[in-house]
């Protein structure tokens, strides 16, 4: 016989063999019930209550990421926010109030923008403090009421135009951005660009600003200035109020801002990102293309703004010239327009009301799947046409000096 | 073995080994869910598409999803355009006249046909396939309409079949 | 009780795990595949807890832990400078469990270097690091395999410290790689090929995941299970020693050797006497490292700014006490240092011929007094250069020279060099003995390694000045 394991042995095994039992089933219980799922649940409650809808919804359940590819954006916000998309939700209070300004959410959708592009924040994150910040390791706090207290208690500023001017820097003025409107003028009432080259042109006596939102905090000299947050926010509000009192070395010169305006600035600054990796269409206002000769973009403006736009806009010209507008098609490949209400007679035996709503030949396929036009849109059609028609009529009158 | 030690020894190693089995049902949980994904970096299954009203009578492409909305009045469907065949991008090619028709029993009025340019394959327009190597109908997907602001919704990970209509 | 049947089908699976009989023990050792690794007795002293602390089974759990962690994270994380720090945010929020994987691989791989570090001091004061009877044994060898083995584990570790890519990652790949650089000679071409190039980008990344997940694991565990062979043909832990020697000293006198490890009074069956112990030892490591991994967080600090270096940047734990060194000469210690340190090592075996007190902590009193003498040494003459490098810092000095070397010869990381030497001669000519010469200087060693790696770690702030654990570090300015 061998001896046998002793007592203690088995005890110690014991002990031992608990721990890491406890130490799973801990592990298990902290992960159980984060925090999400509560409000989803809440979400739910509010849903079948106030407005019947379909649910549970099981889409809604879990966690909810928004990926925009092109901007690198993962965002989860909608997983607490579960209200923000709702144009009309019997709930007052985050994490389920909808979006106040729906009209922004319509025209920058959060499957194309995510939240944080506009927001600030940390889209990663599943918990509150982490999303919103700040955070010790996250730069870009969620740029809400809460943090622009810290800066002007009374009335705090709309920091998240910041991030506004991100995609929106090249146009000159944007409705909805007032304040960083306010800055841009100031850029060009100031002359900035004496000094500073931006954008490509512009001054070598100080730095070039063109991504001067990028600098990282530790590059910034808060030796002789030390504000309170120590933020590269109010370096800059600082600096732009009396820059040798932050830059000893500095020659820029004072340019009698009040403060308002040297906030307004500041924020302008921490805006301009380098934009090189978004795609066109994220920034209005940049110029893509070829350049144009003023000729060129003098035959542009006329179409637009002609009396005969509508054609212009339906694309209906790059076939049918309209020559009661003054509108040569590039093709010709279809009769003119000032005349459709004959040609449609003599050639297809039918009005022109009828002709539209009945198509035949190339039209019948042009309608039905290159511009198709709904109902109001053919009536609109038809009331062009026929005013082209009149004038064309007109003009005919007054150069044969005949009455038709 | 009726020495109470040994009996006792007995008892413990079977339990500290019933603790230890135990113990690995977390471990072997911990280890196992965490390889499931919980999110995906994929183009979301489920997406809006536009409100009714903006939708034409009969049948409108939508090239970036690949996808066929159909309108017949207040009757919506929406059919993949996806062959399935080999995954190219059927066209819709209407006809100059409806004809009426009957489809594995099912007797309607048919405006065109879908055809693949890549290796020829047709189908009707509620999807089944009758001509060339696509061995099965087109995929109808469920539709409804987004409780929050009133949108068409289209679901690729529901398949629905012809029956379908989405009223609204 | 469950049916003869039943109960034989189980004794058929298990009954090497738990012999009944002498027979049964001596078979299971090599009739079962996992056991064979164990002798078929085992000395009750190289049983003993106290004796080795199991610090090498730990080291090794701590690798399968490392392991098993590893490839569950590998489903998730991506080796791309665009990509890594993103999958890393996603393991931490949205994988499940995987900020407890995440912390458990973190702190298991801390907790390896500690328990190889512990393992190598133990063997050292063990005397286990050589043999005292014939030839049959090698433990020179096996200890050179060793040092080799740490410096795998500090590989490892070093390479998985970049894989977050963030500012922590990349800063401390930066000072690390640095440190190689200014090994003379060899130095420059290691580092390129480290860094796939002169920057530390894609191509580092790439080759450190690489080094990491497959180089060095494969390697390490290779290593590992020559390792633990080399123990079992060298007739176990060295706590076998006193048996084996009377073994062969009956040998020598013609009597019929007792079979050295026969009689239940100096040993036992490895089945189930060893098997249990490690079993213990496995589940508490990994209780331990679950519970640790619970309290601490991993730390994952903002994405990595190549332009943008943290002030202080400091290298992974494990090389702070190097990089103090480094800040009062580069190439002391960088290069002369940590060569010494792992020749040095190494070379023990060598060095120390005596063979005595194999298998007994400390030899014996006198070993003791030397031990503490030496570790008393290295505390004092440690804080000393640390004083003389803060008060009286070379180059003010001696403000007019402008010579590298000057100061590469003179400054307190040479002193300090200079210093241990000088404790080995002076214990070898008091004493006659190696032995007692290797302790005290190991010592000294250890306990100077342990106080420049707390002064790196936690005494060492902005600019690399001192500030005492009550004075508060400078405050960081943020964006908003």
């Amino acid at each position: 016989m061998i001896p046998r394991l002793s007592r203690r042995e088995l005890i110690v095994l014991l002990a031992v063999a608990s721990a890491f039992l406890v130490s799973g089933v801990a592990v298990l219980l902290v992960d159980a019930r984060p925090t999400w799922r509560h409000y989803q649940e809440q979400f739910e409650d509010i849903v079948r209550e106030h407005h019947g809808a379909a649910v549970p919804d099981e889409e809604l359940r879990g966690i909810q990421q928004i990926w925009v590819e092109p901007l690198g954006v993962v965002d989860r916000c909608t997983t607490c926010h579960q209200g923000v998309q709702w144009s009309d939700l019997a709930a007052d209070e985050h994490p389920w109030r909808p979006h106040p300004h729906p009209e922004l959410l319509r025209s920058h959708p959060v499957e194309e923008y995510g939240c944080t592009s506009c927001h600030g924040g940390q889209g990663y994150a599943l918990d509150e403090d982490g999303a919103h910040g700040p955070s010790q390791h996250w730069e870009e706090p969620l740029l809400g009421r809460g943090l622009a207290a810290a800066y002007d208690a009374d009335d705090p500023p709309p920091l998240y135009e910041i991030r506004c001017n991100v995609c929106h820097r090249y146009e000159r003025e944007t409705p909805g951005m007032p304040v960083i409107n306010r800055a841009k003028a100031l850029v060009r009432d100031k002359g900035c660009v004496i000094c500073h080259a931006i954008d490509g042109s512009g001054g070598r006596f100080g730095p070039d600003l063109t991504a001067a939102g990028d600098k990282k905090p530790g590059l910034y000299d808060f030796s002789v200035y030390a504000g309170e947050p120590l933020s590269v926010l109010n370096w800059h509000i600082a600096h732009f109020v009396t820059p040798a009192e932050v830059v000893p070395t500095s020659i820029m010169p004072d340019i009698d801002l009040e403060a308002a305006d040297a906030l307004a600035l500041s924020m302008l600054m921490m805006s301009w990102r380098d934009d090189g990796r978004l795609r066109p269409r994220y920034l209005p206002g940049a110029v893509y293309g070829e350049e144009q000769s003023p000729e060129e973009m003098e035959r542009d403006r006329r179409l637009r703004e002609s009396e005969g736009a509508f054609f212009v806009e339906n694309t209906c010209y790059v076939c049918h010239s309209v020559e009661a507008h003054d509108i040569q098609s590039p093709t010709d490949m279809g009769p003119d327009l000032s005349r459709a209400p004959e040609t449609a007679r003599a050639r297809f035996s039918k009005t022109l009301d009828k002709f539209l709503a009945e198509p035949t030949g190339t039209m019948e396929t042009v309608l039905e799947s290159h511009i198709p036009l709904t109902e109001a849109q053919k009536a609109v059609a038809i009331e062009e046409i026929r005013r082209a028609y009149e004038i064309a009529r007109n003009r005919e009158q007054i150069r044969t000096g005949r009455p038709d | 073995m009726s020495d109470p030690a040994i009996q006792r020894r007995s008892f413990l190693g079977k339990l500290a080994a019933a603790v230890l089995g135990l113990a690995s049902l977390p471990a072997a949980w911990i280890l196992g869910r965490s390889l499931v994904p919980n999110v995906h970096y994929e183009a979301p299954r489920r997406y809006k598409v536009g409100r009714p009203d903006v939708f034409p009578e009969g049948v409108s492409f939508l090239e970036e999803r690949r996808l066929f909305v159909v309108r017949e009045r207040n009757a919506f469907h929406a059919i993949s355009a996806i062959c399935t065949h080999l995954g190219c991008t059927v066209k819709y090619a209407p006809f100059r006249h409806k004809r009426e028709m009957a489809v594995r029993g099912l007797s309607y009025t048919s405006r065109g046909e879908f055809v693949c340019p890549c290796h020829g394959s047709r189908f009707r327009d509620e999807g089944t396939n009758f001509t060339g190597p696509a061995p099965r109908p087109l995929v109808w997907y469920h539709m409804d309409v987004a409780p929050e602001d009133g949108q068409l919704r289209i679901d690729t990970g529901r398949e629905v079949d012809r029956d379908f209509r989405l009223t609204v | 009780m469950a049916s003869t049947s039943e109960q034989g089908m189980w004794r058929r699976l298990l009954w090497s795990w738990r012999p009944e009989s002498g027979r049964e023990a001596r078979r299971a050792v090599v009739r079962n595949f996992l056991l064979h690794w164990f002798p078929t007795r085992v000395a009750r002293r190289s049983l003993d807890y106290g004796y080795s602390f199991y610090l090498g089974t730990i080291s090794f759990a701590l690798f399968a832990i490392l392991t098993v962690t590893g490839i569950v994270l590998m489903c998730y994380y991506v080796p791309s400078v665009e990509r890594a720090y993103g999958t890393m945010k996603d393991i931490d929020t949205v994988v499940s469990f995987g900020w407890f994987l995440r912390r458990v691989h973190r702190i298991a791989a801390h907790m390896m270097v500690v328990s190889v570090l512990l393992h190598m001091v133990r063997v050292f004061l063990t005397g286990a690091y050589t043999s005292s009877t014939s030839s049959v044994a090698r433990r020179e060898v096996n200890w050179i395999a060793g040092v080799a083995l740490l410096v795998l584990t500090l590989l490892l570790s070093f390479t998985g410290y970049l894989l977050p890519w963030d500012q922590l990652a990349y800063w401390a790949t930066t000072v690390g790689t640095s440190i190689v650089a200014s090994i003379p000679l060899v130095g420059p071409p290691v580092r390129y090929l480290l860094v796939g190039g002169s920057e530390i980008g894609q191509a580092t990344l790439l080759r450190f995941y690489v080094l990491h997940i497959a180089a060095l694991p494969l390697v390490l565990l290779g290593l590992a299970v020559w390792h633990v062979w080399r123990v079992r043909k060298d007739g176990g832990l060295s706590a076998t020693e006193p048996a084996l020697r009377q073994a062969a000293e009956a040998v020598a006198a013609g009597r019929a050797p007792a079979a050295a490890l026969d009689d239940d009074e100096t040993s036992l069956p490895s089945s189930p006497h060893l098997t249990t112990r490690v079993l213990i030892v496995v589940v508490a490591t990994v209780a331990a490292a679950s519970l640790l991994a619970l309290a601490f967080p991993a730390p994952l600090e903002m994405r990595a700014s190549p332009q943008a270096p943290p002030n202080p940047a400091k290298a992974p734990w494990y090389f702070l006490g190097l990089q103090e060194l480094v800040s009062y000469s580069g190439f002391v210690g960088g290069a002369v240092i940590p060569l010494a340190v792992v020749l040095g090592l190494a070379l023990i075996p060598l060095v120390d011929r005596e063979r005595r007190g194999v298998g007994s902590w400390l030899v014996d009193g006198a070993g003791r007094a030397w031990a503490g003498c030496g570790a008393a040494y290295g505390l004092v003459v440690t804080c000393g250069i640390l004083a003389l490098g803060e008060l009286a810092p070379m180059r003010s000095l001696f403000p007019g020279v402008e010579s590298q070397l000057f100061f590469d010869v003179l400054n307190p990381a040479s002193l300090l060099l200079a210093l241990f030497v000088l404790l080995y001669w002076d214990v070898r000519a008091s004493t006659g003995s190696t032995r007692y010469a290797a302790l005290a200087t190991f010592c000294a060693f250890a306990i100077s390694f342990a106080l420049l790696t707390y002064t790196g770690t936690a005494l060492r702030g902005p600019n690399w000045e001192l500030f005492w654990p009550w004075q508060a570090w400078p405050e960081h300015p943020t964006l908003f």
